[in-house]
């Protein structure tokens, strides 16, 4: 492998490593972290929970210094939508952002979280579970998910290229695997091939330890047979 | 009045596909946790 500096992992939840137990500010547990380690690179990780692929697009265009810097990007659900509101809002963080991923299982906006009511009652209050519905309604269609999809993934290739950074890019479901540029687990995207192994899972559904280890044996063996 | 007619029919139709296809789409992805 080459001389990098730092091995940079971006995505949603998955690689942020929700559930993990060390997740704060993010996992050394994940597959990308794992990989780190074992190539003794430095680690660094701007994945977050609930990051559509737009959300991911945004946090590699923002990340500064990216020289000498191997990225690994797992990119998420397609339906996902990030979007930026035209204000502030208070996120779970405390800190204001106008940055907002939709989902279309948006725990938030339906209260299955307890936890977060006022944060809940925030977004209600804004009018975003509307937005949401509206967007799900007129736009929830696979052709626009896919549409956005590639353009966020062709817009991190050109500008990791135009910053001659290496990356791996990886498909977090199955959704992903029209997508013939990412890496995939047995003609699986990351969620489902572990799914398929049985490996365990948080009460969240979140892949864990094991499935993580499994995954960085796959990425590794995957990553030097990529001449990187 | 038949533009009015058309109006609710395509409201209805929009709401049967939508909440099928969020259906799907909730399946498909069901992992949104902070």
């Amino acid at each position: 492998m080459k001389k990098y500096k730092k091995l940079v992992s971006a995505g949603c939840s998955l690689i942020h490593g929700s559930e993990l137990g060390d997740e704060f500010p993010f996992s050394q547990q994940t597959y990308p972290a794992l990989l780190a380690k074992n190539y003794g690179l430095e680690y660094d990780c701007i994945a977050y929970p609930s990051a559509s692929n737009q959300g991911i697009c945004k946090k590699v265009m923002e990340y500064d210094n990216k020289e000498n810097c191997l990225f690994l990007i797992q990119w998420t659900y397609p339906s996902r939508q990030g979007v930026n509101l035209s204000y502030d809002y208070k996120n779970k963080e405390g800190n204001f952002s106008s940055w907002f991923d939709m989902a279309p299982n948006n725990w938030d906006l339906n209260g299955k979280l307890s936890m977060y009511s006022d944060y809940t009652q925030q977004l209600k209050n804004l009018g975003i579970d509307d937005l949401s519905e509206i967007f799900y309604k007129h736009l929830g269609n696979d052709f626009h998910h896919n549409f956005y999809t590639e353009i966020s993934i062709n817009s991190v290739e050109l500008i990791l290229r135009k910053n001659n950074c290496d990356f791996i890019f990886v498909a977090g479901c199955n959704d992903l695997l029209i997508h013939k540029s990412l890496i995939n687990f047995h003609g699986q995207g990351f969620v489902d091939w572990c799914k398929n192994k049985k490996f365990e899972h948080g009460y969240f559904n979140h892949p864990l330890h094991e499935a993580h280890s499994k995954a960085f044996k796959y990425i590794k063996d995957t990553v030097n047979n990529l001449n990187l | 009045m038949i533009n009015w007619l058309k109006k609710i029919w395509f409201k209805i139709k929009l709401e049967i596909v939508y909440r099928k296809k969020l259906r799907e789409l909730k399946k498909r992805d069901p992992f949104i946790y902070h």
